[in-house]
This record gives C-alpha cells, sequence and structure tokens, in this order.
C-alpha cells in the first residue's frame, strides 16, 4: 500500500513539474520594430555674454573709458621709403682724365777728342809733315804756314747718361781749343751719329789763336743724338807764324768739344731729371651727377673716400699732388700725394671723412661741381729709361657709397604715380545677398608717418568704392607732407581721411565690392627757385603706419543676408541609429534679454531644387530684439527680452528628407529701425536661457 | 465569519501586492526535514540524528525580481504567430512599465551548507550545529528610472524622479549556528538558535536622499545624500584632487585563504521559535523570528558618503564666445560642478548590516498521521520594505521515508506560485528537492527551425532547496517522540 501510494505520489509530482505549455514564441518571427521615443526635457545653454567677453580689448579693439568700441587696425611701416630708394648718391662721382707727360728736360752732355800736332802732321804732306817734324828739336822756330788738313773722322768720346734722344729744342756747342804754337785759321766739322752715321750737323770754327778757344753751335731741334757722336773734322790751314815759337809734335795739340745744352726731349732713352710736368694747367674740375634735375649744394660726408686709380703709361716714376680746395676739413682743403712708383696701375683713396663739399663754387654752375688743383712730377730715378712725350698717366677718381650727413641742393620735381589699381575685395557673392541699408558713421583712415626728406612733398590720393553699378568716390583733395626745415631733420605728422575731409563713411558703408586706388606724389611741387635748400640726410627715410579707425557707431536697416546651402541637417548615414527624420519633434524655447541695439531675425526654409519648391519654414522673426537706446547718444537705455519657441514638427523632420538645400536668411535692424546711429559699448550684455523638448525615435536594428 | 475572512483574505492580499517578494523555502516549513530547523529552531526531523555534508547536503538559491518576466518582454501578436517585443510601440512600452512597480527589486539569495549536524539529546532537547555560507543581495530599481529611460523626463516636469528607493545592498557571510530545541510540555516546545557570524565581504548602499526635480523650466535639481559601504575586495582610486576615479573589484582578493578564514567581521545572530498544539493535537501554531543579528564589518572597509545639491539649468556658455573656453571647457565645468556638489568623501569606517529579520506565523491541521494542511506567513522586513508571502500547504508524510508537501503561495506580486517539496529517504541516505515555485504554464521559445527553448511563462520568482542528508535512528518510537501534530513523521 504505502509503495503504490509514493508511485503515485511521484507521477503526480512529474505531471505537475512538466506543467503545460502555455504558448510558443517564434523568435525567428520577432518584429524588427523595436524602437523607443522617450520624451526629454531639458535646459539647453545659458549664459550673460557682454560685448568685452566676446571680445578682448588690445591693439584692434579699443575700449575708451566710458566703455565705447573703437576697432582700430594698425599696421606698422606700411610705407618705408629710404634714401637709397629715391636717389642713387652712391657713385655720383665719376672723374677720369689723361695727362700726357709731353716734352721734358735733361741736363747736359758732353763729349771731347783731342789731336796732337804729331797727328796732325800724318793728315800733312810728307813734305810738310817732315818739315814741321824737323823744327821739333826743342827750338824755337817760326812755325812754318800749311794749308787745309783733312784730319778725317775721328769718334768724340761717349755722352754720359744717355742712350739717343730726339730733341724738341736745345743746342750742341761745339768748341775747338787750339793748343798748338800756331793759329788755325778755321776748322770745320761734320758731326755723325756713330750708330747709324746719320748727320747731326756741321759747324765751321773760325780763327783760332793759339792757346784760343772758339765755339759754334749746333740746332738740335728735331734731332737725333746718340750717345757716341764722329767728327769729320778739316783744318782750313794756318798762316804759321811770325815769331819763333816752340815746336812740339807731341806736346801740342787741339781739342774738340761737343756740349749739350737747354735740351728738351721728346723720345730717346736717357736718364731724366726729376721735373714737374710743365704742360699741364694743373686745374680740372670734378663732376658730381646724383641724377636727372638734381642740383647739389652741399654735401657733408660723415664717412667714405674718393677713390683712385692711376694708370701710368710712362716708364718714369710719378708723384701726383692732388688739392680739393672746397672739399674742407678742419677748415683746410683735403690734399694728397700719389707716388706711383715705377709701377703701371697704382690704387689708393682720399679720406672723405668728416668734409664738406661745396659743389657750387663755380660761377658758370654753381652746383655739381668741385675743383682739383693738381700737379705731376717725373723722373727716371737716375736709370736711363725709354721716354716718349707722349706717355700719360691715367687718373680715375670715383666717390663710392659714401655716408652722408646730409646733401644739399635741389632735388628735381619727381613725380612718382600710384599706379589705377583695383583691389577686388572677392566679395560679390555676398554682397549680392545683401540688402537692406548699412551706414558706419564716423571710420577714419589715419596714415602717421615720420619725414626726414626735406623736400616738400604733395600726394594726391583718390580711391573709389564700386558695388554693381553704384560708386562712391573718396573725395580726399591733395594733401601736402610735412618736412622738416634744415636744421631740423625730421618731422612726423599724420594724414587723417575721415568724414571731414572725405566721403569715408558712405563709401565704407556701400559696402564696396571693388576698391579702385589711383594718384600721384608730387616733389618740389612749387619748382625750382634757384635756393636749393632740400635737404636729404644720411638716414633720411620716410616711415608711415596705417590707421584704419572705425567707431561702432553704425545704423542698419532691415539689413538683410542670405544664403542657401546644402541641406546639413540630412543625414546620409545609413547606420545613425538617430537621424533627423527620427525626431518626432524638438521644441527649443529661447529666453534672451538683449543689451545690445541689434535686432536679429532668422528664417530657415528646407528647400527642393528639383521641384523648386519651399517645403517648411522656420521663422524666428524676433530672435534678438534691439534694445531700447537714447535717441541723442545712440546708447542704450534699456534692454529688450524676448521670447522663441521653435516646434520642429514630425512633418519637419520628414521634410528634411526630401530638401537638398537650405535657405538661410539674416535680418539684422539697429534700434529704431535703423532710423539712428547706435554706438556699442563694452559693458552690453546679452543674457539668455535656452530649454529642450525634444523626442527622437530611437530604433534598434 | 465568512465576510471576516474574505476581508482578512483581501488584507493579506493587498500586503502581497503591495509588498516585494519574499524568500527562503515556504514549502520546507511543513516537511519532514532537518533543514527546516534554519526557519524555526523548534522544528526538527523525525529522525534522531543526522549529517549534513559540504555543500551536497542542501544548496539553496533563489532569486526573486518583483517587476519583470520574460512576458513581459515579449509578447505574441492575436492575428499572427509573430512576436513582438515591449519596444514594438509606444503602447508595448506604456503596457510594460504599467506594470512596474514603484520599487523594483531583484534579491538573489544562495546558501551553500559547510557542515550540518544534529541529534536528539535526552529530556526532550535536540541539537544542531551547522555551518553555512550565505550570499544575500538586494537590489531595488526605482520604477521611475525605468520610466525616465523609456519614456524620458516629460511626465516628471513639476514633479520629482523619486529614487530614494533605490538601493544595492550584497553580503556574503559565515554563519555558525548552534540549534537547542527543549519540549517544554508536550505541547509546547521552544527553540532557539544563536549564531556567530563572520562577514566574508559586503556592499551596502545608504540610501538616505535620492531624486530628481524636474522644474518647469527644464531645469534639474538633483539632490543626494547616501553612503556607500565596502568591505572586501573593492579598491578604490581617488584622483589628484581626491575625488573618486574608479571603484575596481579586486578579482585576486579571494584567492588567500585570509578572505575566508578572517574573523575580523563579526556579527551576532539569532533565531527563535516556538510550536504549540492544540485541538487534541490536531492542530498546531508555531512561530519564529529568525535573523535577528547583525554583522560588523571592519576589514578592508571604505564609505563613500555624498550629500549634495545641484541645480542643472543649462550649459554655462558665458565664457565660450569670448574664447576663454570651449564647448568640452564647459562640459568639464559641469562635471566639475556636478562633482564638487557631490564631493565624496571617503572614510573607513567600520559599519554595521542588519540581517534582515524574518517573522514566520504558521498553522497547520493534520488530516491523519500522514496527511496535514498549512498555513504560512512569512514577513521579511529589509529595510523599510517588508515582503510578505502567504503559502497554503498540503502535506504528506510517511514514516520519514517519504515527505511530499505542495503549496500555493501568494508572493511576490502574483497569486500564480504553486510550489512543491519531495523528499525520500533511501537508508541513511535522504534526498529532498523543493521549490516554491513550479511554472504551470511554459512557453516554447523557437530561436530557429532546429533548435527550441522551454522557459516558464511566468516565473519572476525562482528559488531551489536540493541536497542530500545523512540521517540515522529513522525508526520512529512512538512512545517517546509523540509529533506534535498527528504526522508524526513530520515533526
Amino acid at each position: 500500500m504505502t509503495c503504490r501510494l509514493k508511485i503515485y505520489i511521484l507521477l503526480l509530482l512529474a505531471v505537475s513539474f512538466t506543467g503545460c505549455i502555455k504558448d510558443t514564441y517564434d523568435m525567428s518571427k520577432l518584429s524588427d520594430e523595436m524602437h523607443l521615443s522617450p520624451t526629454f526635457a531639458i535646459a539647453g545653454i545659458k549664459g550673460e555674454v557682454s560685448f568685452s567677453d566676446l571680445v578682448k580689448s588690445g591693439d584692434t579693439v579699443i575700449f575708451d573709458q566710458d566703455n565705447f568700441v573703437r576697432v582700430v587696425f594698425k599696421q606698422d611701416s606700411v610705407i618705408n621709403i629710404q634714401l637709397s630708394d629715391l636717389y642713387d648718391l652712391d657713385n655720383m662721382v665719376s672723374f677720369s682724365k689723361s695727362y700726357e707727360l709731353g716734352v721734358l728736360s735733361i741736363g747736359s752732355i758732353q763729349g771731347s777728342l783731342n789731336l796732337t800736332l804729331n797727328q796732325i802732321t800724318q793728315s800733312m804732306s810728307t813734305a810738310l809733315r817732315n818739315q814741321i817734324r824737323a823744327l821739333d828739336d826743342g827750338k824755337t822756330h817760326l812755325f812754318p804756314p800749311f794749308p787745309q788738313v783733312n784730319l778725317g773722322e775721328r769718334s768724340l768720346s761717349a755722352f754720359q747718361n744717355f742712350d739717343n734722344a730726339v730733341f724738341k729744342s736745345g743746342y750742341l756747342d761745339v768748341t775747338v781749343t787750339n793748343n798748338l804754337t800756331t793759329p788755325l785759321s778755321g776748322v770745320n766739322i761734320n758731326l755723325l751719329n756713330s750708330a747709324d752715321r746719320s748727320a747731326i750737323g756741321s759747324v765751321a770754327i773760325p780763327t783760332v789763336q793759339p792757346g784760343q778757344t772758339q765755339t759754334s753751335s749746333l740746332d738740335l731741334t728735331d734731332k737725333k743724338l746718340t750717345n757716341t757722336v764722329i767728327a769729320a773734322i778739316v783744318l782750313t790751314g794756318s798762316s804759321g807764324t811770325s815769331t819763333p815759337v816752340t815746336i812740339s809734335l807731341n806736346n801740342s795739340s787741339i781739342s774738340v768739344t761737343a756740349r749739350g745744352r737747354d735740351l728738351k726731349i721728346k723720345s730717346g732713352k736717357i736718364l731724366i731729371p726729376t721735373q714737374q710736368i710743365a704742360s699741364l694747367d694743373n686745374i680740372d674740375t670734378i663732376s658730381f651727377d646724383p641724377g636727372f634735375g638734381i642740383e647739389l649744394d652741399e654735401v657733408k660726408i660723415t664717412t667714405g673716400s674718393l677713390s683712385y686709380t692711376i694708370n701710368a703709361g710712362t716708364l718714369l716714376s710719378a708723384s701726383i699732388n692732388l688739392k680739393l680746395p672746397k672739399v674742407i676739413r678742419n677748415n683746410s682743403a683735403v690734399t694728397h700725394t700719389i707716388n706711383t712708383g715705377s709701377g703701371t696701375q697704382y690704387k689708393g683713396k682720399i679720406d672723405f671723412k668728416g668734409t664738406l663739399i661745396d659743389l657750387g663754387s663755380d660761377i658758370t654752375q654753381p652746383y655739381n661741381r668741385i675743383p682739383l688743383e693738381y700737379s705731376i712730377s717725373v723722373g727716371s730715378n737716375g736709370l736711363l729709361v725709354n721716354y716718349n712725350s707722349t706717355d700719360k698717366i691715367d687718373i680715375d677718381m670715383t666717390l663710392e657709397k659714401p655716408e652722408f650727413d646730409y646733401v644739399k641742393g635741389f632735388f628735381g620735381q619727381e613725380s612718382e604715380s600710384i599706379e589705377p589699381d583695383t583691389l577686388d575685395l572677392d566679395i560679390d557673392d555676398i554682397l549680392n545677398r545683401i540688402t537692406g541699408t548699412f551706414l558706419i558713421s564716423s571710420p577714419s583712415i589715419r596714415l602717421k608717418y615720420s619725414n626726414s626728406f626735406a623736400i616738400p612733398i604733395k600726394i594726391d590720393f583718390q580711391a573709389m568704392g564700386k558695388r554693381g553699378t553704384e560708386t562712391v568716390n573718396l573725395g580726399l583733395d591733395p594733401i601736402a607732407i610735412a618736412s622738416p626745415q634744415y636744421p631740423v631733420r625730421d618731422v612726423s605728422s599724420s594724414i587723417v581721411i575721415d568724414k571731414n575731409n572725405s566721403d569715408l563713411p558712405e563709401l565704407i558703408s556701400l559696402p564696396p565690392g571693388k576698391l579702385i586706388f589711383s594718384g600721384s606724389a608730387n616733389m618740389n611741387p612749387g619748382g625750382n627757385n634757384g635756393q636749393r635748400d632740400n635737404y636729404v640726410f644720411g638716414n633720411s627715410r620716410f616711415l608711415g603706419s596705417a590707421e584704419v579707425e572705425i567707431p561702432l557707431e553704425f545704423r542698419m536697416n532691415n539689413l538683410q543676408f542670405s544664403d542657401t546651402i546644402d541641406n546639413f541637417l540630412k543625414v546620409d548615414d545609413e547606420n545613425s541609429p538617430i537621424k533627423p527624420e527620427n525626431f518626432k519633434t524638438l521644441e527649443l524655447n529661447l529666453t534672451a534679454n538683449n543689451g545690445f541695439p541689434l535686432g536679429v531675425a532668422v528664417k530657415m526654409s528646407l528647400y527642393d531644387s528639383g521641384s523648386n519648391r519651399v517645403l517648411r519654414t522656420i521663422n524666428a522673426s524676433a530672435l534678438l530684439g534691439a534694445a531700447k537706446v537714447d535717441t541723442n547718444t545712440g546708447k542704450v537705455i534699456e534692454s529688450k527680452e524676448t521670447t522663441t519657441n521653435l516646434k520642429l514638427t514630425k512633418e519637419f523632420f520628414d521634410d528634411i528628407r526630401n530638401a537638398d538645400q537650405i535657405i538661410i536668411l539674416f535680418a539684422l535692424n539697429t534700434s529704431n529701425d535703423g532710423s539712428v546711429d547706435v554706438k556699442i559699448y563694452s559693458d552690453y550684455s546679452i543674457k539668455f536661457k535656452s530649454s529642450l523638448l525634444f523626442r527622437p525615435e530611437i530604433i534598434f536594428n | 465569519m465568512t465576510n471576516r475572512l474574505k476581508y482578512l483574505l483581501s488584507a493579506c492580499f493587498t500586503i502581497i501586492l503591495t509588498g516585494a517578494a519574499a524568500q527562503t523555502s515556504q514549502i520546507l516549513y511543513y516537511m519532514n526535514l532537518p533543514q527546516n530547523h534554519l526557519m524555526n529552531p523548534a522544528l526538527r526531523p523525525s529522525n534522531s540524528a543526522y549529517v549534513g555534508l559540504p555543500v551536497i547536503s542542501g544548496i539553496y538559491a533563489g532569486l526573486n525580481n518583483n517587476f519583470i518576466n520574460y512576458s513581459d518582454l515579449f509578447h505574441k501578436r492575436p492575428s499572427s504567430d509573430s512576436v513582438y517585443s515591449f519596444l514594438d510601440s509606444e503602447e508595448a512600452t506604456d503596457a510594460f512599465l504599467e506594470k512596474l512597480n514603484k520599487k523594483n527589486s531583484i534579491s538573489p539569495q544562495v546558501t551553500l551548507p559547510l557542515l550540518g549536524i544534529g541529534f536528539k539529546g535526552n529530556n526532550g532537547f535536540y541539537f544542531f550545529l551547522d555551518i553555512n555560507e550565505r550570499f544575500e543581495a538586494n537590489f531595488v530599481l526605482p520604477g521611475d528610472i525605468i520610466e525616465l529611460a523609456l519614456k524620458g523626463n516629460d511626465s516628471f516636469v513639476g514633479d520629482e524622479i523619486d529614487l530614494s528607493s533605490f538601493r544595492m545592498d550584497v553580503r556574503y557571510y559565515r554563519e555558525f549556528g548552534f540549534t537547542i530545541s527543549k519540549e517544554i510540555t508536550n505541547k509546547l516546545r521552544v527553540g532557539i538558535r544563536p549564531k556567530l557570524l563572520t562577514g566574508i565581504f559586503s556592499t551596502r548602499f545608504e540610501n538616505r536622499s535620492l531624486g530628481i526635480d524636474v522644474n518647469e523650466d527644464y531645469s534639474h535639481t538633483i539632490n543626494a545624500d547616501f553612503t556607500a559601504n565596502f568591505s572586501g575586495p573593492f579598491n578604490v582610486y581617488t584622483d589628484n584632487d581626491g575625488n573618486l576615479d574608479s571603484l575596481i573589484f579586486d578579482d585576486d582578493y579571494f584567492t588567500s585563504f585570509n578572505a575566508f578564514a578572517s574573523i575580523e567581521n563579526r556579527g551576532l545572530g539569532l533565531d527563535l521559535g516556538a510550536t504549540y498544539k492544540l485541538l487534541n493535537d490536531k492542530v498546531m501554531v508555531s512561530a519564529s523570528l529568525t535573523d535577528l543579528g547583525y554583522v560588523r564589518w571592519n576589514r578592508d572597509v571604505t564609505n563613500l558618503t555624498t550629500k549634495g545639491q545641484f541645480v542643472f539649468d543649462g550649459l554655462d556658455m558665458s565664457d565660450i564666445p569670448g574664447g576663454d573656453e570651449d564647448f568640452a571647457d564647459a562640459g568639464d565645468e559641469l562635471l566639475d560642478s556636478l562633482k564638487n556638489a557631490f564631493e565624496l568623501t571617503q572614510t573607513y569606517n567600520p559599519y554595521t548590516t542588519w540581517l534582515p529579520p524574518g517573522l514566520t506565523l504558521g498553522g497547520s491541521y493534520s488530516l491523519n498521521k500522514n496527511i496535514s494542511f498549512g498555513v504560512l506567513s512569512y514577513s521579511r522586513f529589509i529595510g523599510k520594505q517588508v515582503r510578505e508571502s502567504l503559502t497554503l500547504s498540503a502535506n504528506l508524510n510517511l514514516s520519514n521515508s517519504l515527505s511530499l508537501s505542495f503549496g500555493y503561495s501568494l508572493q511576490n506580486h502574483r497569486a500564480d506560485n504553486f510550489g512543491a517539496g519531495l523528499a525520500f529517504r533511501a537508508g541513511i541516505f535522504q534526498f529532498y528537492f523543493i521549490s516554491d515555485r513550479i511554472p504551470v504554464s511554459w512557453d516554447k521559445l523557437k530561436l530557429d527551425e532546429s533548435s527550441t527553448v522551454v522557459v516558464p511563462a511566468n516565473w519572476n520568482t525562482f528559488n531551489l532547496r536540493l541536497g542530500m542528508n545523512l540521517t540515522f535512528g529513522n525508526k520512529v518510537s512512538k512512545k517517546d517522540d509523540k509529533p506534535m501534530i498527528q504526522n508524526e513523521q513530520t515533526f
């Protein structure tokens, strides 16, 4: 019984535990529709932002003491004109002269010979010779007369320090000394150069008494003379003596001497004593060429030198003395001596440091000139040298890169043109989307400059703004640039372009798509008054910095900007769990308390370019309301609170899929619908607070 | 009488359905098993001695949740065989949310015996010595947070997202229990079970206040006042500012013997119970108060406390337009503010966790010596929560060789809990299997053409106790050991 009961109970338990199948879930047919659509309400963003939070004060944005905001764009060194940019004063001196040495003097030269009676008698007839020889007995005899005796050619001793020369002028004195005891009735001498036996000339010596000398001169002009001369001597005879004389064959003779004097040579090989070239006038002029129309009157050089190059076209050594009487240093004229030595080229410098150069001493041209005084001495230094009167000494001088303290003069009437140029701001596309009016009330452009060119300059600057067919000219009159008056060397000033002297506000507020510039700068617009009172200094420069100042005082009347952009809300990523079209609703609440005198409206439209249809529009027509301003001062006196509720519905999100573009329109209005100027102060602020209510549809795949 | 009974039953139903899930095995109470002394120390088996071996003598596992079922997540369309989830439509989600409670709890429990010894003494004494490993957890998820996740916060505008019921208590401790039961009279038996507890690890989330006010302007005010206590394998890392950076569970903690053998986390517990027989022993009433006690956690303790309020009324963009900050900075600033508002204070103070006391009230009527019917009320007090269950059972005890019990329980917000218990003996080996909730209806989940899984159609309560005892002295002495009710094998 007990066992059976146990079995029954076990069976009952088994059945109970097994239970029954209530339902069958085919999970392979589980719906893919799994999504959540929670609705979330959250606070969005909030904050209080003042202008000074948005934009920090600095060099560009300046907050005045009363917090008024000005925007200043500064650009240093927009103009940086150095002296070298305008004038080339580095190589304005170029002096090149060639000096011919011409005829030079040389010292006297001398050659001689001696003929004894014995030698003379050898040219006599035998009888006469025997007769005379017989009388040489130590006793006195009457010297017998003798007829003409041709002694033949006899060489004179060689000239010392002389090889040969062609003479411009000079004489050769031929002297015969009769040391015979009988008079000579005359002597004819014909001189020949021994080298080529060229004739030098002949002299006839008149009667020469015993113990006496007779001289006859030979003009050497254009004659050539070598150092060895042959004399062809003919004794015209002797009358003999009337009283007995001692006749000695060996102790009595005649001598012939040839001696040059007053010799000026044209060429030759000779020893030339040191001498100053007399053929030069020793005065010259160094000219300056600073440029067309520039007349320099005075230059003060800080450092620099006159470089010279001497090219010696002679074998003579030279000594050149230069004097610049109008180049003064320490109250003295600058002088310089150049000794060339025996070289062919010699270079050197004349120091011009601390010199004052007067370029106006020439009354015929009282500018760009300085006088030069010079002398040249040459010599052969005791040596035989070849020389020709056409030998030259060339002198080249340059004044290279001197540093000026100042340059005074007249610097011409240069006219630099600002070539017409068009600055395309490439904002036409943007401008085409802007409508409405916009005026910046008081912009200004200030060109600050520092000028150390003491030259009157006038600038004529023109600009034209162009937007489409509409143009506005700047309308600025020519402006004179301030220049220093010597001894003042630098002057600082500025040029201001603003609404008082131009139409700048209208030009900027156009706003222009293109800016067309043109103009010119004229130096010495009054011409040359002969005073030559322009100055430039060694460090002269014109430095300019530009400063564009835009005080934030403006007005806008329904200034609208519209743009069409690709639909950025469309999500192409198919795998994205959250897509815009999956939002069932999105509600944005924005509360703003606007302390700025600027209202903003935004309109956004979903646009299908295929069907050319606006599908859906969100209009936040009063996103920000403009704060109330004092119409006299343009300053905000009361902030404006606006509340915007933007509700994006499921239909909007659905249309996102169908729109390929979004048209966005911004509209801006200053207070009082843009009828008064409003001012922006740095302490203006906007408080904003937003909240979001959104209901996404989160789809789980 | 009938009306009074109706009112009584209605009240019981109300308590149960508004309360939370009960725990432990209700069915066990009236079965002839040594383990029922764990529910009432005055209860004892019919055999004179038993030995419970480690683990195999009785594993208890329970998991209760009071808010989610398989059938809550998936539904069949009436018109077709297709299946849809609770996220299929707004209506399905709403239907899912409607079933949620204000407090949605999940409570896993595991008990593993390390040793069990019981034996009958002289003069009506019975003694038990038990060593059990007990793991208990209780997670309470506020219904508002689930609604917030699924429906958003729109419906809370002007109201509060109440998270004050959020709880997360986990504890793992060892229980050394010594039970003495004594026949005071022929009708009255009392039992007492003092327990020595040693904690192994625990976390306790003391939620004093937690909520989010969603204001009319969509700003949110977050209030938080709580302390999270950790003892055991939890490493808390802070950043340079001392803020909590991360909390890492230390996997290596249990590799050391010391983690289990340490007695630094000490506690005491007490179970009290009594039975009384009436009406010529046909009726027995019983009562017990269990798990009175605490564990003092001293070892590797970290307390993270915060108290603050944070108002989020928008991401402050004030400094972004000027470039002083970017969005990331603003986000960081917001997080910093949040962090500062709820600055965590890290301390290392020992803390105490109280055991959730259980109050059991039972009554049974013995039809004859083998069959009895019982009613059992079990109330468990977890903090401010009371989890109530009521079980009606029919019990069969044949000698001490077979014990069978069928039960019907109102618990865990459901009235379809059928349970059963079976114990039978083969020689000295006594096997048992008990579950308070046996699914009576099942669903087939056809995953694909070839595989099908059968799952309970409604099964938000799971508990199971099974094991094997070594029993001795199974011969019933009618003379000396009269059962408290006529079912001698049971008591």
